[in-house]
């Protein structure tokens, strides 16, 4: 029973610190952390893109090599990294200079969390899809993919 | 032998008529497919190329095409733009073949709101997957603020739009111009009274030639090899 709830203790305690380990991330470490998805994400989807408006002749093993590489870097939750107090990069910072993200990243948190669960979902359509080898529907689901992104830019990214 | 004058008289050449009605169907598609996003950008990148090449066609004939399409025969001093809209709203009759002073002046502001909004979408890029094909050339900081002076540019076009439409919709129903009309047949009913001006139509030649090199020099500037 002791040792029951020495390790009841320690998970708690454990459970508490990665909460706080989060809410007290550096700001200019989640900035850094959440461009660095986000370009990574950028540099798996624009060949994909520029396929789907036939800019680019269609490869379709480069298409499915994105495809699965976007929708794993998308797992990794990007929308953790938008901690209380990154609206701002930090004065001085050598890393994370600037941020486009709005503040209604902080002050719409729901209406942030559908646009972004919005584009996990035609992200995962996109997978979908190039694993199904349907041209088409690879196309079709890279545009939807585009239109999502925009969306939540539209909405959350600071107009400049 | 009838010696009254003529009751209609031809204001606008076909390629001013062309020009007009293509560049309202093509910013309608560019705001469409930029609102749409996704893979609608191909269309809106190709609707912006076509509009360059109008706009700068558009432009030359402002300088060498037919009297009412000259820049040179609508752009007035202020003075003449100030009593032209004093009369305006007084209804005072006035008899311009062409634009009228207040046109005029909006068919230069629209034109050049329309080339930033054109010529910024070249370098402009979405943080998504479209580039403009002159990103390459620019910074990324540049690009940005060009972006969103595009996004900015295209609120005035709007409001500049909203405006150009009011003041037809007022000629129509204030003073009983129909001038959308005038926009399709070229021909504008002669107000008794009116002195006639003689008008000149350049060849339809030339203007082809000159709407076939602007799309040359757009199609040279947006297709260099990657």
């Amino acid at each position: 029973m002791k040792n029951f709830l020495k390790l009841g203790t320690a998970l708690a305690l454990a459970a508490g610190m990665s909460t706080i380990a989060y809410a007290q991330m550096k700001p200019e470490d989640a900035i850094r952390a959440r461009q660095s998805i986000m370009r990574v994400n950028a540099i798996n989807f624009g060949p994909i893109s520029a396929m789907a408006q036939e800019k680019i002749p269609f490869n379709k093993d480069v298409f499915v090599a994105n495809a699965l590489r976007l929708e794993s870097v998308w797992a990794m939750g990007v929308i953790r990294f938008f901690v209380p107090g990154s609206d701002k990069p930090v004065a001085g910072a050598r890393i994370a200079v600037f941020t486009d993200a709005n503040g209604e990243i902080w002050s719409q948190p729901e209406k942030f969390k559908a646009a972004y669960d919005k584009a996990g979902q035609e992200i995962g359509k996109l997978a979908q899809a190039a694993r199904s080898s349907d041209e088409k529907a690879m196309k079709a689901a890279a545009g939807d993919v585009g239109k999502a992104c925009k969306a939540c830019h539209d909405d959350f990214q600071v107009k400049k | 032998m009838d010696e009254r004058p003529p009751q209609s008289v031809r204001v606008w050449d076909l390629p001013v008529r062309v020009f007009h009605w293509l560049l309202v169907f093509l910013m309608t598609t560019s705001v469409v497919t930029g609102v749409v996003g996704g893979n609608a950008m191909v269309w809106h990148m190709r609707s912006g190329y076509a509009i360059l090449a109008l706009v700068l066609f558009r432009i030359v004939w402002g300088l060498v095409g037919s009297t009412t399409a000259r820049f040179t025969d609508f752009l007035y001093s202020p003075g003449r733009v100030i009593a032209f809209a004093k009369g305006l709203f007084l209804r005072r009759p006035a008899h311009y073949p062409g634009h009228n002073p207040l046109g005029g002046w909006m068919v230069l502001v629209l034109l050049l709101a329309v080339l930033f909004q054109a010529g910024s979408g070249l370098f402009a890029n979405d943080d998504i997957s479209t580039e403009g094909p002159l990103y390459r050339y620019i910074s990324k900081d540049l690009s940005d603020r060009l972006t969103g002076w595009h996004k900015l540019n295209i609120k005035i076009l709007y409001g500049l739009v909203a405006l150009h439409v009011v003041a037809v919709i007022y000629h129509w129903l204030g003073r009983g111009e129909n001038l959308v009309r005038a926009m399709f047949t070229g021909i504008k009913a002669r107000s008794p009274g009116a002195p006639i001006i003689a008008l000149r139509f350049s060849s339809l030649w030339l203007a082809l030639g000159l709407f076939v090199a602007s799309a040359i020099a757009v199609w040279l500037l947006v297709s260099q090899p990657i």
